[in-house]
């Protein structure tokens, strides 16, 4: 079922991260509020910077009608600091919660409006890649009695590429952890109850049944003879 | 319009979403939120409504294609709105046909489904109760034909043990979980955590800590 994941996928981070807000600067007039619900977003004028929600300041951009002023944390000086400082310790530096569905975006729909471009954007990958690789040394320290893993620093991208692995992970070390000790279980009619090593044969239950399944496979064969018998009988006329 | 409020009604929305969306159990259904949602929707609606005929009826004029630009750009944050509802009342029921035994069989579960859901939950019971009965249920020995029966397991409950990523919104201090050995863990303001879900259950309700 889709709909009961427990994660988000990339277009679904995608969509949450149209409602963060943004500054461009439009080059149409608009004399009306715009009226959402998270804000009225005042009326528009030519060269007056106003901020915006992201997927309304992409919209615009797609049609032309403004220039999108580009985030502090995706200019060449900021990127290039942040690098430094993630080769140059173990733990994770803090980055936007959005910062890779943004800069996604921002390259794919925004590319002139940045300095740089090609600059930039080797930076983000380079800092991607360096994060992965962190991320992947931090998985390896899950024991089997580990009973939670923090994750403050992580986007909101490479928590939700994490999650499947490690929820199922922690959840199966759980399982074998508490293997041992007793866990309510539904009562199954003479077995024992915190015994995990059932024999299943042993139940009286099942040895009463035993006849009804033979007659029924009985009745099987005969319906099936008698339908071959016929068969064969209208292929002779 | 009140702004200062509106703020709050669509993140509180988003974060309503988001725990149902990583919780094995459900939430009690967030009727004051999704009115204000709608009600939002239904003003604009009628806002477009009404500018597509202007729209229509006047061919060729200057302002045409700007009230067409308004349009469109309100017809986005409507389709948005429509598109977070629509997910958080699929994944509700999701989850009820998943566990519908558990559910009617649980007053305090039962309460946190609205009005509408709970109709959904009879109707699909009935449809699956006959189902059963009509593919094999009969034919089966009387002792063996009950499908609400939790001692010989028959009820699918949600499983509290699932691992869910979650967020902390207040300092807690030092809190012990109780297993099969206890842990103590210092829970501070805005750390994150992938942990058993029955551990912070109880943190959630008062929104000490969110699911993310």
């Amino acid at each position: 079922m889709y709909n009961l994941q427990n994660n988000f996928n990339p277009q679904e981070t995608e969509f949450l991260s149209g409602d963060e807000p943004i500054k461009i600067i439009p080059n149409f007039t608009l004399n009306q509020k715009l009226v959402f619900l998270n804000g009225e977003y005042g009326p528009f004028q030519p060269s007056i910077p106003i901020e915006v929600p992201l997927w309304l300041a992409l919209t615009l951009r797609r049609q032309e009608k403004c220039q999108i002023t580009i985030p502090v944390w995706l200019s060449v000086e900021f990127l290039q600091d942040i690098l430094k400082e993630e080769k140059s310790r173990k733990k994770l530096s803090k980055l936007h919660p959005y910062f890779s569905e943004i800069s996604a975006q921002l390259f794919e729909h925004a590319p002139n409006d940045i300095n740089d471009f090609e600059k930039v954007r080797t930076l983000v990958e380079d800092i991607w890649n360096v994060r992965a690789s962190k991320i992947r040394e931090g998985i390896k320290d899950i024991t089997n009695t580990t009973y939670c893993l923090s994750i403050s620093d992580l986007t909101v991208m490479e928590r939700e590429l994490l999650k499947p692995y490690a929820t199922s992970a922690l959840k199966n070390i759980w399982l074998i952890f508490n293997s041992g000790k007793p866990i309510k279980r539904p009562n199954f009619p003479n077995q024992p109850e915190t015994n995990t090593n059932t024999k299943i044969g042993t139940n009286t239950n099942t040895i009463e049944e035993e006849p009804l399944i033979e007659k029924e496979q009985e009745t099987t064969k005969r319906t099936l003879r008698k339908f071959t018998t016929e068969d064969m009988e209208t292929e002779q006329n | 319009m009140e702004t200062t409020n509106n703020i709050t009604v669509l993140s509180s929305f988003i974060q309503a979403w988001t725990n149902e969306k990583n919780s094995p159990e459900i939430f009690p259904y967030e009727t004051d939120l999704i009115t204000e949602i709608r009600n939002h929707i239904n003003t604009q609606q009628q806002i477009i409504d009404k500018n597509l005929e202007q729209i229509k009826e006047e061919e060729t004029n200057n302002n045409d294609s700007q009230l067409m630009f308004l349009t469109n750009i309100m017809l986005m944050e409507v389709e948005r709105l429509n598109y977070l509802l629509r997910s958080y009342l699929r994944m509700r029921l999701d989850k009820i046909e998943k566990y519908p035994v558990y559910i009617l069989k649980n007053q305090q579960v039962r309460e946190s489904l609205s009005k509408e859901e709970q109709q959904f939950l009879a109707g699909y019971f009935k449809l699956f109760e006959k189902h059963m009965k009509n593919s094999f249920l009969e034919k089966l020995p009387k002792p063996l034909q009950k499908i609400d029966d939790e001692e010989e397991g028959m009820v699918a409950k949600p499983d509290v043990n699932n691992y869910v990523a979650c967020k902390i919104n207040e300092d807690l201090g030092e809190v012990q979980f109780l297993e099969a050995d206890t842990f103590n863990l210092t829970l501070k303001k805005d750390d994150s955590y992938i942990i058993n879900y029955d551990h912070i259950k109880p943190f959630i309700q008062s929104n000490k800590v969110s699911l993310i």
